[in-house]
C-alpha cells in the first residue's frame, strides 16, 4: 500500500519535472531556454545544437534518477529511512536539474553575446493602454468558483450538524476542502492582476493574446478548483466514514491530482500555440529584453514592484527576488520545507527507532512512545486482561507499518483505544481505564509477562 | 496606443507617462473621447506603485488633457488654452531652445521648416482643431 503511494509520488515527480524541462526547449514566442533571441536566430545551428544538448542531458538525468528510486519503493520495516530517501531524492533531483538548466543557459546567454544577438531594447517598459484598459473582462467571472465553494463546504457543514462526534482532527480536516479552493482562488487572482503582455506594435494582436493568456488561464483555475474540491470532499468522507477502506482515499487523492497536472499542462500548450499561431502572422514585433533579470536562475528585478511574476520555464509563478515582500516570503518557504522535511524524518525516526516501554512511577503508570506517550493513574484501572488477539477497528490517528501500531483506535467491541503494540507477539495486555482502553505488550513475550505482573503487583 | 517607459531613464516615470500621453493625444494614437485604464490597471501593467500614476494622471487632468471620471477611469480630453497661460509658458520654454538653436548654427528658416513638418506629422492635432 505505502510502496503503491511511493510510486505514484515517484512517478509524478518524474513526469512533472520533465514537462517542466520540455517547456524550455520549445521556442515560447521568441525565448528559448528562457533566453530571448532574435526570431530568425531561433533556427540557427548553434542554438539549436545547445537545446538538443540541453533535450538529452535532462532526459539522461531523468532516466537515472528514477533506478536511484526504486529502493524506496521496498519499505520493509523501516518506512521513515524510505521516506527521508525519498527527501533526499527530491532534493538532489531538483537540484541537479537545476544545475543543468543553468549550464545551457549559460552556453545560450554567452553565445547571444558572441553574435550580438540583441533582441529589443533593455529596461523598456511597454504598455499597450487599450489591453490594460480592458483586462479586467478577460477573464471569466470570480462566481464560477461558487460551485467549488458549496462542495467544498459540505464537510464542514456534516461536522458542525453532527456535533456528537465533534473533534479537533475532524474540524481541521473539515476545512482543507475550503483552503485548497481559497488557493485556486489565489492563483486566480495572480492570473487576473497579472501584467498585459505587448507582443506587437497592432493593438488587435495584443489584445487577442492577452485575451487568450487570461480567459483560458481563469477557466483552469476555475476547473481544477472544482475537481479539487470534489475530490478533497469525498477523501474528507471516506476517510471519517464508518467503514474506511483504502481504496477510495487513495483514488481521491491519485485520480485527482494527475487530472490537475494535466489540466494545466495541456492550458499551458494550448495558450502557447494559438499565441505562436497569432504571432507568426504579425509583421510588428515588440521585442523587450528582460534575460538580465533572469540570470541569476531566479528573478531578480528591482524595477518591478510585483511580488509574484509568471515563469519563464515550466508553469505557475515565481518570486520577484528583488522586493522585500518577495524575499520575505522565499525565506518562509526555505523555512517551513526545512523544518517540515527536518522535523517529519526526525519523527519518522523515532517512531520507527524507540521502543514502547511501560514503567509504574508510584502511583502513576507511564507508557513511553513517539508522539502518543500517556500516563494514567494506577487507581484508576478498572480491568487488566492478556488477550491473544487485537480486535479490527480503524486508526482515528496514529502510525502503523508492519511492525507495530501505535496510537488513536477506534476498536471494534472496546471503542475509543490507544494502541502501544508490536505486531504478531500475543499474547496484548488490555487495561480498562474509565473512558478508554489501552493495548499493550512487550517486544518479547517475557517482556509481555514482566509487564502484566506488574501491574497487577502494583493494584493489589 | 503603446506606452514605452524606459526604466533605467533619469525622468521619472511619472514625466515620461505624462510626456507619452500628451505625444499620444498629439500624434493622434490616441483618439479624443478614448478611455485609458484606471490606476490600478496601470499600474500593475507597468510594476509600479499606483501613486506614481495617480501622479502622472493628476498633472494631465490639471493641464487639461484628460478627464477623470470616478467610474469610468480616465478619458481623453483635451481642452484649448483660454486663459493665455499656456502661451505665456511656451513662449519662455521656445526662447531657450531658439537660443540654443541658433548658437548651434541652426538658422531661422530651418528651424521654421523643422516646426512645421512636425506640426504636420501630428495627426492629433487636426481632429482637435477641427472639433473645437
Amino acid at each position: 500500500m505505502i510502496s503503491v503511494i511511493f510510486l505514484f509520488v515517484i512517478s509524478i515527480i518524474a513526469i512533472a519535472l520533465y514537462a517542466n524541462n520540455h517547456t524550455a526547449v520549445k521556442p515560447n514566442k521568441n525565448m528559448l531556454l528562457g533566453v530571448t533571441l532574435p526570431y530568425n536566430s531561433l533556427r540557427d545551428n548553434s542554438v539549436n545544437s545547445i537545446v538538443s544538448e540541453y533535450k538529452r542531458m535532462y532526459t539522461i538525468l531523468i532516466l537515472i534518477s528514477i533506478p536511484l528510486a526504486v529502493p524506496i519503493l521496498f519499505v520493509g520495516s523501516y518506512p521513515s529511512i524510505s521516506i527521508i530517501y525519498l527527501y533526499s531524492w527530491i532534493g538532489a533531483l531538483l537540484y541537479s536539474n537545476h544545475k543543468v538548466y543553468m549550464k545551457y543557459t549559460q552556453k545560450l546567454l554567452d553565445l547571444k553575446r558572441e553574435n550580438n544577438w540583441f533582441s529589443g531594447k533593455k529596461h523598456i517598459i511597454n504598455v499597450d493602454t487599450e489591453v490594460s484598459r480592458i483586462k479586467d473582462k478577460m477573464p471569466v467571472s470570480k462566481l464560477w468558483f461558487i460551485p467549488s465553494f458549496i462542495v467544498s463546504i459540505v464537510p464542514f457543514a456534516v461536522v458542525l450538524l453532527k456535533k456528537d462526534e465533534f473533534g479537533t482532527v475532524k474540524l481541521i480536516s473539515s476545512l482543507l476542502p475550503i483552503a485548497l479552493v481559497l488557493l485556486f482562488v489565489y492563483l486566480y487572482k495572480l492570473t487576473v492582476s497579472q501584467k498585459t503582455t505587448v507582443y506587437s506594435e497592432k493593438t488587435e494582436i495584443n489584445k487577442a493574446c492577452n485575451f487568450l493568456h487570461k480567459r483560458i488561464w481563469s477557466i483552469c483555475w476555475v476547473v481544477v478548483a472544482f475537481i479539487e474540491s470534489v475530490a478533497a470532499t469525498i477523501l474528507n468522507h471516506a476517510v471519517f466514514s464508518e467503514k474506511p477502506d483504502t481504496l477510495v482515499p487513495m483514488l481521491a487523492t491519485t485520480i485527482p491530482a494527475a487530472a490537475i497536472l494535466v489540466c494545466i499542462i495541456f492550458t499551458h500548450k494550448k495558450i502557447q500555440d494559438e499565441q505562436n499561431r497569432l504571432l507568426e502572422a504579425d509583421e510588428n514585433p515588440v521585442y523587450t529584453d528582460d534575460d538580465e533579470y533572469w540570470q541569476k536562475g531566479y528573478y531578480y528585478n528591482p524595477n518591478d514592484c510585483r511580488t509574484m511574476v509568471e515563469k519563464r520555464i515550466g508553469y505557475g509563478y515565481t518570486i520577484n527576488m528583488a522586493t522585500t515582500k518577495g524575499k520575505l516570503l522565499a525565506c518562509g518557504i526555505v523555512v517551513t520545507v526545512a523544518v517540515l522535511v527536518l522535523g517529519l524524518s526526525l519523527l519518522f525516526l523515532k517512531l520507527d527507532f524507540s521502543d514502547f516501554k511501560l514503567s509504574v512511577d508510584g502511583n502513576k503508570a507511564v507508557i513511553d512512545a513517539a508522539m502518543y506517550g500517556y500516563r494514567f493513574d494506577i487507581d484508576k484501572i478498572e480491568e487488566v486482561k492478556k488477550i491473544d488477539s487485537i480486535p479490527g477497528g480503524r486508526k482515528t490517528n496514529g502510525a502503523e507499518t508492519r511492525k507495530y501500531s501505535l496510537g488513536n483506535y477506534n476498536l471494534n467491541g472496546y471503542g475509543e483505544s490507544k494502541l502501544y503494540i508490536y505486531k504478531d507477539n500475543p499474547p496484548y495486555i488490555m487495561i480498562k481505564l474509565k473512558d478508554i482502553y489501552l493495548f499493550i505488550n512487550g517486544k518479547t513475550q517475557e517482556q509481555t509477562e514482566q509487564y502484566y505482573e506488574m501491574l497487577l503487583k502494583k493494584m493489589d | 496606443m503603446i506606452l514605452k517607459l524606459d526604466m533605467s531613464s533619469d525622468i521619472p516615470i511619472y514625466v515620461q507617462l505624462r510626456n507619452q500621453i500628451v505625444m499620444g493625444i498629439g500624434r493622434g494614437e490616441l483618439k479624443i473621447g478614448q478611455g485609458l485604464p484606471t490606476v490600478r490597471q496601470m499600474a500593475e501593467d507597468i510594476g509600479v506603485n499606483m501613486m506614481t500614476v495617480t501622479k502622472a494622471y493628476t498633472i494631465l487632468k490639471n493641464e487639461g488633457y484628460i478627464e477623470i471620471d470616478r467610474r469610468h477611469g480616465a478619458k481623453v480630453s483635451p481642452t484649448l488654452d483660454t486663459s493665455g497661460e499656456f502661451k505665456e509658458k511656451l513662449k519662455s520654454e521656445l526662447s531657450l531652445l531658439i537660443a540654443e538653436s541658433g548658437l548651434k548654427g541652426i538658422n531661422s528658416k530651418d528651424f521654421l521648416e523643422m516646426c512645421s513638418s512636425i506640426y504636420k506629422a501630428m495627426n492629433g492635432l487636426n481632429a482637435i482643431g477641427g472639433k473645437i
